[in-house]
């Protein structure tokens, strides 16, 4: 089991009370969809990815990004059970949405760009960094478990 | 070879003369020995690195975070061939400081977000793919000497 000090649990979920899901969730999204194109292959049925002005303003890759971005809520009320709380989400993405478990790390990778750029060193501190980086990989990692 | 458009050049050109070394280098290298401790390993000489507050203050570690950061410039310099351009460096940092080649990723990481920390929402998706593509590059060929 992930063990979490008193300072990480509270940097957490300073942090996450900070965050607008609805506006890091979709930069975050596009950024992996323009950084990382391959990443594109998922949403065949979002429309027109086809510039990164396209793929910024695309509604359904903002709505997606919300909804994906929302989906830490979980993780951020059970930080002492990830790996279960994600065990159906998991399998899901494994057999239903066939999703490359390491698409998990460059969106977390993306998140946390957004964040540093949103919220600037003087909140996205060293330390918070580390609690926040520590607590996206347990996430990944929960999301991976399920593969086979 | 690594191609770059013009667009990606200027880019590159562009953060790089806009940065304050003295700030930003000692910056992304006290996150990398905070974020990912374990690369403590190759600074015990550097004196207290017990916790993030002595990481923070710690000379060496700035003075270090500094010409770390310098070092790119020879990368900016020779874009078109970065990989020859570091090939000692590669051979130093294996064979003579051993360092494991997963650390350059990780301080690339923090400088990234250093960067974008520092540009806000100045650090656009064109802005993050291009630093990004420069720094895998630098990486890669940090690590190409090594056997």
């Amino acid at each position: 089991m992930v063990e979490w000090t008193d300072a990480e649990r509270s940097a957490i979920i300073n942090l996450w009370g900070k965050i607008d899901v609805g506006e890091i969730g979709p930069q975050a999204l596009s950024r992996l969809l323009i950084v990382y194109p391959w990443g594109q292959r998922y949403f065949q049925a979002f429309g027109d990815l086809s510039t990164n002005a396209a793929i910024m303003g695309n509604p359904k890759v903002a709505q997606h990004g919300k909804t994906v971005m929302g989906g830490l809520e979980n993780a951020v009320k059970n930080l002492d059970n990830i790996t279960k709380t994600y065990a159906k989400l998991s399998t899901m993405h494994s057999e239903k949405l066939h999703v490359d478990p390491d698409n998990f790390r460059v969106l977390a990778e993306c998140i946390s760009l957004c964040v540093a750029a949103k919220f600037g060193p003087s909140v996205f501190t060293a330390e918070v960094q580390e609690a926040w980086q520590k607590f996206l990989s347990v996430v990944v990692s929960a999301l991976g478990r399920q593969y086979h | 070879m690594v191609e770059w458009s013009e667009n990606e050049r200027s880019i590159i050109s562009n953060i790089f003369s806009n940065l304050d070394y003295n700030d930003i280098g000692p910056k992304a290298l006290v996150r990398c020995l905070i974020v990912y401790p374990w690369t403590q390993r190759y600074f015990t000489s550097f004196g207290n690195l017990y916790n993030a507050e002595a990481i923070s203050t710690n000379p060496k570690v700035a003075a270090h975070g500094i010409k770390v950061l310098h070092g790119l410039d020879r990368a900016l310099k020779n874009m078109d061939n970065i990989k020859a351009t570091y090939a000692e460096l590669s051979v130093l940092h294996s064979e003579k400081l051993h360092v494991d080649p997963d650390n350059f990723k990780l301080l690339s990481d923090c400088l990234t977000i250093v960067v974008a920390g520092k540009l806000g929402s100045a650090f656009t998706p064109e802005i993050q793919a291009t630093f990004q593509k420069f720094l895998a590059v630098v990486v890669s060929a940090l690590g190409k000497q090594y056997h």
